[in-house]
C-alpha cells in the first residue's frame, strides 16, 4: 500500500459566519438542539492547543502526541481518542478510519480512547460543543480528524527523512511504518515517535486524495465487535472501583413532587443493605451488591408529596395540544401561496405518544466524593455537562471533577441529558465510599426524560389526477430546545428545528399553549425524527400513494420500535 | 455459602439463596458481560447457559443452580456452537451498541447445538426472547444461518489487517 499524496492544498479555515451556519445547519437535523455551548471556544483543531500538553500528561505522556487525538508509544503502540462517544452508530470506528487513514495505519493497528472532557480539545465543531448527537459526529469532524491523522504523518516522515538525509518526498507511508524506497530504509511509527515529537508541528499538511484511500469507503470490520462479541466491553454499567457499594433509587413518581417521609425499618433488616440515603425528590438504597440494594428499596414504606402535578393526565395533555391547535395564535414557519379553492382536500389529525427512550443499559452512574475530588464513571452523550454539573453540586472547581466516560448501551437522546448524573453526585456526597447507582428498568421508564407528544393537523389538495397540488401541517407540541437549550430557540418562540422537513406550502406551528405543559413533562431529546415526524414520513413515502398517506406514519412509528401514532380524525372536506 | 461451576471453575459464594444467578455473577464473582436490561425475563439481555440450555439469569434465583455448569459469556467460545456463533458475529459484523449481545449470542449458541441446521421458525422461537434497541435482528438472523451453514449470507464485513 503506497501512500500517495496528493498538492491539493487544505481547504481555507472555516470562518466564524460560516462555522455559526454550519451550527445553524446542524440544528435543522433530526432531534435537537444545541447553543449552550455557543459561547464556548469549543472547536478541535488538527494542531496543538493550549489544554493539549496537560491531556497528553494525563495520557501517560506518550512520547508522540502531536494533537488531541494520536498518540504513539516508542513501542509502536497506536492510541487514537474518541472526541465522540460509541453508542452503537459505529462513530469509533469513523473516527478510526479518518484517522488511520491519513496517519497511515492498518484499523487493525490501533486502540480507541475515551476522550476526557474537554471542550477546546473534543469539541464538534458542527455544533460547538462536545456533545454526540443529531447525527452530527462524521460530518462536523471528517475534516479535522483527516487533518490531525496527516499532521501526525508528516511530522514521522520528517523524521524519518531527517535521519536518513533524504526528502521527504521520497518517502512513504503504510502499516505504521515509513519506508525510503531509494534505499529500501524503513522505520515502524515507533522507533521515529521519539524524535518526530520533537518537532515543530508544521503549519500546512496535504491530505490524501479520495481516489487513493484504503480505508474510508471500505466495509471494514467494526473496532468495537470483537470485544463486544466476547462480553469484554466495559459499559457504564459495568464499571468496578475498589471499595465501591451498589445502590438502587426510586425518584418522585409525579412531576414536581418531593420525598415527606421514608420508613426503611424493613429495609434495614434485609441482609447487604448497607445505607438509605435521601434526595429532596428522591431515595436510594445502598446494598453490597445490586439485589441486596433492589430487596431493600422494595421494602421502603415511601411517603410522597405529589405536587402540584398529581392529578395531570395523558388526557389532559392531549386535550390541551388540540385545544392550543383550534384557539391559539400560529407561528407561520413556511408559506407559499394558498390553498386552492379547488380538487380534493383530504386531512386528518394525527397524535403521536410521549415516548421513552429505552435505552438496553439502563442509566446508571458511578461516583467517587472525597473532600478535593469528584471521579465520575458513566457513559454520556454531553461529559462537559456532567461535569459543570456535578462541579456545581459538589462545590469543586471543574478541573476537580475527573470524569472518565464509558461504552454506551444505547443513547438514542436520553445520554443528552445528565439528570441521572447530578442525582448520583448529590447521592454520592453523602457516603463515604464509592457508590453505582443502576436504575431499575422500571425507574429508567419512569424517570425517562421523554420525546414529547405531537398533535399533527395535516392536509393535503389533490387535483383531478390524484396529484398533490397541495400541501399544509399544523403541529402543536413541546420541543427540548426550550428546556436543554433555550438560547437556539427562536425569537418568536419557532424552534428552528420545527421545520426539519421537505419544504411544502403550509407549515403552521401553534404551540404557544403547550409551551407551559412541556415545561412540567421535562420534554426530552426526539429520536426517531422530530416535531415533524409524521409530515416528514408522509413527505418521503413515494408520491404515487399520496391517497394512502394516512398509513405511513404508522408504519414509520413502529419501524422505529414506536407505539403507533393516533390518528383520530379524517375527513374529505374541511377547513384546516 | 453456595458452591457454583462457572465456565468450569468452581466459585463458592456467601449469597442469599433468593439472589438471581444475574447478580451472584456480576456484582461477586465480577464476570460483567452478561447484562441486567430489565430484570423480569423479558428482555433475554441476561442469558447465560445452564448445562447447555439458555436460561434468563436475571430471575433464576442461585439456589436453583445445583451442579448444573454454568456458561457465560467470557466462556462460550470454547463450545462448537459458541465458536461458530462468535465467528459469524464478526464476519457479519452483527454488533451495534452490543449491550443486548452477549444475550443475543448466548440464545444463539444454545439453539445452534440442539438445531445444527435451523430453520427461520427455530430461529424465531429462539430469539424472541432477546431484544436489541438498535435494530440487528437482521443480521442475527444471517449470522445465525451463516454459522450453521458456512454460506455466506450477507456482505461480509473484512477483518482489520493487523487484528489478533
Amino acid at each position: 500500500m503506497k501512500s500517495k499524496l496528493s498538492s491539493a492544498a487544505l481547504q481555507a479555515p472555516i470562518d466564524s459566519d460560516r462555522r455559526n451556519a454550519l451550527k445553524l445547519t446542524g440544528l435543522s437535523i433530526a432531534f435537537l438542539w444545541g447553543a449552550s455551548s455557543r459561547t464556548a471556544s469549543a472547536a478541535m483543531n488538527a494542531r496543538r492547543q493550549s489544554s493539549d500538553a496537560a491531556a497528553a500528561a494525563a495520557d501517560g505522556n506518550p512520547p508522540f502526541a502531536p494533537n488531541a487525538f494520536i498518540r504513539i508509544d516508542t513501542d509502536g503502540a497506536v492510541r487514537l481518542v474518541m472526541p465522540s462517544v460509541e453508542m452503537g452508530q459505529g462513530i469509533y470506528t469513523g473516527i478510526s478510519m479518518m484517522l488511520a487513514e491519513e496517519l497511515g495505519v492498518d484499523l487493525g493497528q490501533v486502540k480507541v480512547e475515551h476522550s476526557p472532557p474537554n471542550e477546546q480539545l473534543y469539541g464538534n465543531p458542527y455544533i460547538g460543543g462536545q456533545i454526540t448527537g443529531g447525527s452530527t459526529s462524521t460530518r462536523g469532524q471528517y475534516q479535522v480528524l483527516r487533518e490531525a491523522g496527516a499532521v501526525a504523518r508528516t511530522l514521522l516522515v520528517s523524521a524519518a527523512a531527517e535521519r536518513w538525509h533524504v526528502d521527504p518526498a521520497t518517502c512513504t507511508v503504510a502499516h505504521g511504518v515509513v519506508s525510503h524506497a531509494g534505499s529500501g530504509r524503513k522505520l515502524a511509527f515507533g522507533a521515529l515517535a521519539k524524535s518526530a515529537g520533537a518537532l515543530p508541528v508544521p503549519a500546512k499538511v496535504t491530505l490524501k486524495e479520495p481516489r487513493d484511500f484504503t480505508i474510508i469507503g471500505k466495509p471494514l470490520r467494526r473496532v468495537d465487535s470483537m470485544d463486544k462479541t466476547r462480553g469484554a466491553t466495559q459499559f457504564g454499567i459495568d464499571v468496578r472501583v475498589p471499595g465501591m457499594k451498589v445502590a438502587t433509587v426510586r425518584a418522585c413518581p409525579t412531576f414536581g413532587g418531593r420525598l415527606v417521609g421514608v420508613d426503611e425499618r424493613r429495609t434495614r433488616a434485609i441482609p447487604g443493605v448497607i445505607d438509605v440515603i435521601r434526595l429532596e425528590n428522591a431515595v436510594a438504597v445502598v446494598g453490597e451488591h445490586f439485589w441486596a440494594a433492589k430487596q431493600g428499596l422494595e421494602a421502603l414504606d415511601i411517603i410522597w408529596d405529589p405536587g402540584e402535578n398529581a392529578d395531570l393526565t395523558t388526557a389532559e395533555l392531549r386535550g390541551a395540544l388540540a385545544n392550543a391547535l383550534r384557539n391559539d395564535k400560529s407561528i407561520v414557519a413556511r408559506e407559499q401561496g394558498k390553498r386552492p379553492a379547488d380538487g380534493k382536500l383530504i386531512e386528518a389529525v394525527y397524535q403521536s405518544p410521549m415516548l421513552a427512550h429505552a435505552p438496553m443499559e439502563p442509566l446508571n452512574t458511578t461516583v467517587s466524593v472525597t473532600v478535593d475530588k469528584c471521579e465520575i464513571w458513566v457513559g454520556t452523550q454531553v461529559p462537559t455537562r456532567c461535569v459543570a454539573g456535578a462541579a456545581k453540586i459538589t462545590g469543586l472547581p471543574p478541573e476537580k471533577i475527573v470524569l472518565h466516560n464509558q461504552y454506551i448501551g444505547g443513547g438514542f437522546g436520553r445520554r443528552l441529558d445528565s439528570d441521572s448524573v447530578e442525582q448520583a453526585v448529590k447521592f454520592a456526597k453523602q457516603v463515604k465510599y464509592p457508590i453505582k447507582i443502576i436504575w431499575t428498568r422500571e425507574e429508567d421508564i419512569r424517570q425517562d426524560i421523554v420525546r414529547p407528544m405531537y398533535h399533527d393537523h395535516i392536509s393535503a389538495v389533490l387535483d383531478t389526477d390524484g396529484r398533490l397540488v397541495w400541501f399544509g401541517d399544523r403541529i402543536t407540541g413541546g420541543t427540548v430546545l426550550g428546556r436543554w437549550a433555550p438560547m437556539a430557540m427562536g425569537k418568536n418562540g419557532l424552534a428552528a428545528i420545527w421545520s426539519n422537513a421537505p419544504p411544502r406550502r403550509r407549515m403552521t406551528f401553534p404551540m404557544s399553549k403547550w409551551n407551559g405543559y412541556a415545561m412540567i413533562c421535562r420534554t426530552g431529546c426526539w429520536w426517531g425524527g422530530g416535531a415533524g415526524l409524521v409530515r416528514r414520513t408522509i413527505c418521503s413515502s413515494s408520491k404515487a400513494s399520496w391517497m394512502n398517506w394516512h398509513i405511513a406514519p404508522a408504519r414509520i412509528l413502529s419501524n422505529i420500535g414506536a407505539p403507533c401514532c393516533r390518528k383520530i380524525r379524517e375527513r374529505s372536506r374541511s377547513s384546516i | 455459602m453456595i458452591v457454583l461451576r462457572v465456565n468450569g471453575e468452581q466459585r463458592t459464594v456467601d449469597v442469599p439463596a433468593d439472589m438471581p444467578l444475574l447478580w451472584v455473577l456480576r456484582d461477586v464473582i465480577g464476570l460483567t458481560g452478561t447484562k441486567f436490561g430489565c430484570g423480569i425475563a423479558q428482555c433475554g439481555a441476561c442469558t447465560v447457559h445452564l448445562d447447555g440450555q439458555a436460561v434468563r439469569s436475571c430471575v433464576l434465583p442461585v439456589s436453583a443452580v445445583g451442579e448444573k455448569a454454568i456458561t457465560t459469556i467470557e466462556a462460550v467460545g470454547n463450545t462448537a456452537s459458541g465458536q461458530k456463533i462468535q465467528k459469524a458475529w464478526l464476519d457479519v459484523d452483527v454488533v451495534q451498541c452490543g449491550y443486548c449481545q452477549s444475550g443475543q449470542i448466548m440464545s444463539a449458541a444454545a439453539l445452534l447445538a440442539r438445531a445444527p441446521n435451523p430453520t427461520d421458525a427455530d430461529i424465531d422461537a429462539a430469539m424472541s426472547g432477546n431484544i436489541c434497541r438498535c435494530g440487528t435482528y437482521v443480521r442475527i438472523r444471517a449470522a445465525i444461518k451463516q454459522a450453521a451453514t458456512g454460506k455466506m449470507e450477507i456482505l461480509q464485513a473484512v477483518a482489520p489487517e493487523g487484528a489478533a
